[in-house]
């Protein structure tokens, strides 16, 4: 470590100051870490100084924890010494993307009866590149099929497809296949099994497969808020930075063929039947939720998370306010405790009125 | 001698209701906990940059 040199913090390491203590986050790695609000207002105020500077301006009261605070940045390479300090300027929190549509969820039940490949086709043209299709009650396996031909076939954008599917005598079989024929297939996610196992993409398949015994009923298992969930990356942050990180982009269809924000949304804009996407993502009631960032959302304003946390607008704390924070959330920054959200009951109206079995609903 | 305030420096995208501390305390080892590193570093482009839905993912199983 040099003292009398000035030292920056990598571009791609960005601090997030949360109510108790803060995160760096290093967007290039992937690799967050929590540390104390003292460090980050140090980063802040004086990042472009020398230690020893910044020892002097505390009197020399605390050159030992600001020893320890540098050596921590400095084994975890968040930052470098330099004389040319101007000539490093901060990363750009601005967010784009060129597609109209990126990400899209796709129910189907024993009942849909909406035409699936109409729907796929208008999200190519709204340059979608990811899909995820979940069946609840059956594994629709001719539906499934029917679209991976249709991929196969016709230069479809989209690049990534995700599935969640119940167990079925024969899934392993199944997957095993389709993986191989579709090699866009990049995570299947089997749910009511006999057994867990999480397999990692072999050979020249891409496709993650889970299984697990848990039980999902339908779209009101979705929402979790889980460390598991967190994307420390580029795109999401500035995204979330700029955007609502779960809704931005997206376009959904529920099971019965409705065009919805996501399926799990109350809120629909008309059936695929007889209404073009097109016209729905210029609607300005349809695109509003997009916007909504973790800086507006109650409490989220004041986690040191916010910005690789995912968020959820279907359910929250309170139903009737669009800024209240996510339901099934058990984390408070103020205490910095994870706790079980479904037995809080202060959430139990809320619980309530979205109909949510909360046994099913654990994290 | 008395440690001198930490002003708080506008940031572009932070609005949190942050309480100002006026006293450096000594870190303990748990504050600097790993919340998310990967192992590899293979980059699979393909794949989206953040969960669809949340259901579930790898670890919950
Ligand atoms: S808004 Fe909530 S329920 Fe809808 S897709 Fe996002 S996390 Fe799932
Ligand atoms: S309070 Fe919960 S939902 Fe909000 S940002 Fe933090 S972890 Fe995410």
């Amino acid at each position: 470590m040099k003292l009398d040199t000035p030292f920056k913090l990598y571009a791609n390491c960005v601090t997030v100051k949360g109510f108790n203590r803060s995160t760096i986050c290093d967007l290039q790695r992937n690799d967050v870490r929590t540390i104390p609000n003292d460090l980050y207002d140090i980063l802040t105020n004086h990042e472009g100084k020398t230690i020893n500077d910044i020892k002097n301006q505390y009197h020399n009261e605390f050159d030992d924890i600001i020893d320890e605070y540098f050596q921590f940045l400095y084994d975890n390479e968040f930052i470098f010494f330099t004389k040319q300090t101007s000539i490093f300027p901060p990363l750009s929190l601005k967010w784009s993307d060129p597609a109209i549509i990126n990400n899209s969820i796709i129910d189907i039940d024993k009942n849909s009866s909406y035409d699936v490949l109409k729907v796929l086709k208008q999200l190519d043209d709204l340059h979608c590149r990811h899909l995820e299709i979940r069946n609840f009650d059956v594994a629709r396996v001719d539906v499934l099929e029917n679209i991976f031909d249709y991929l196969k076939e016709n230069e479809s954008s989209i690049q990534s497809v995700e599935i969640l599917l119940p167990f079925f005598k024969d899934v392993e079989k199944w997957i095993d296949s389709a993986k191989h024929k579709f090699l866009r297939v990049s995570f299947i996610r089997v749910f009511n099994c006999p057994f867990n196992q999480n397999i990692m993409p072999s050979g020249n398949t891409k496709a993650y497969i889970m299984y697990t015994k848990q039980h999902y009923e339908s779209e009101l298992c979705c929402g979790k808020i889980s460390q598991n969930f967190f994307a420390a990356n580029m795109k999401a942050f500035t995204e979330s930075v700029n955007h609502n990180s779960c809704l931005n982009k997206k376009l959904s269809i529920d099971k019965n063929g409705n065009i919805k924000n996501c399926p799990s949304m109350q809120k629909g804009f008309g059936s695929v039947n007889d209404t073009q996407l097109k016209d729905i993502v210029t609607d300005k009631d349809f695109t509003k939720v997009w916007s909504i960032t973790k800086d507006q959302i109650l409490v989220c304003k004041d986690c040191e998370f916010r910005h690789i946390c995912t968020d959820c607008r279907a359910y929250k704390e309170n139903p009737t306010d669009e800024f209240s924070k996510p339901l099934k959330c058990g984390y408070s920054p103020y205490t910095n405790e994870w706790e079980d959200w479904s037995i809080n009951p202060l959430k139990k109206e809320a619980i309530t009125y979205y109909k949510l079995q909360a046994d099913t609903e654990k994290p | 001698m008395k440690l001198q305030k930490i002003e708080q420096l506008p940031l572009t995208f932070h609005k949190a209701t942050i309480t100002e501390k006026s006293k450096i305390k000594h870190s303990k080892k748990e504050q600097f906990i790993t919340i998310k590193k990967i192992t590899s570093d293979k980059v699979q482009t393909e794949k989206f940059y953040k969960p669809i839905s949340k259901i579930f993912s790898f670890d919950e199983t």
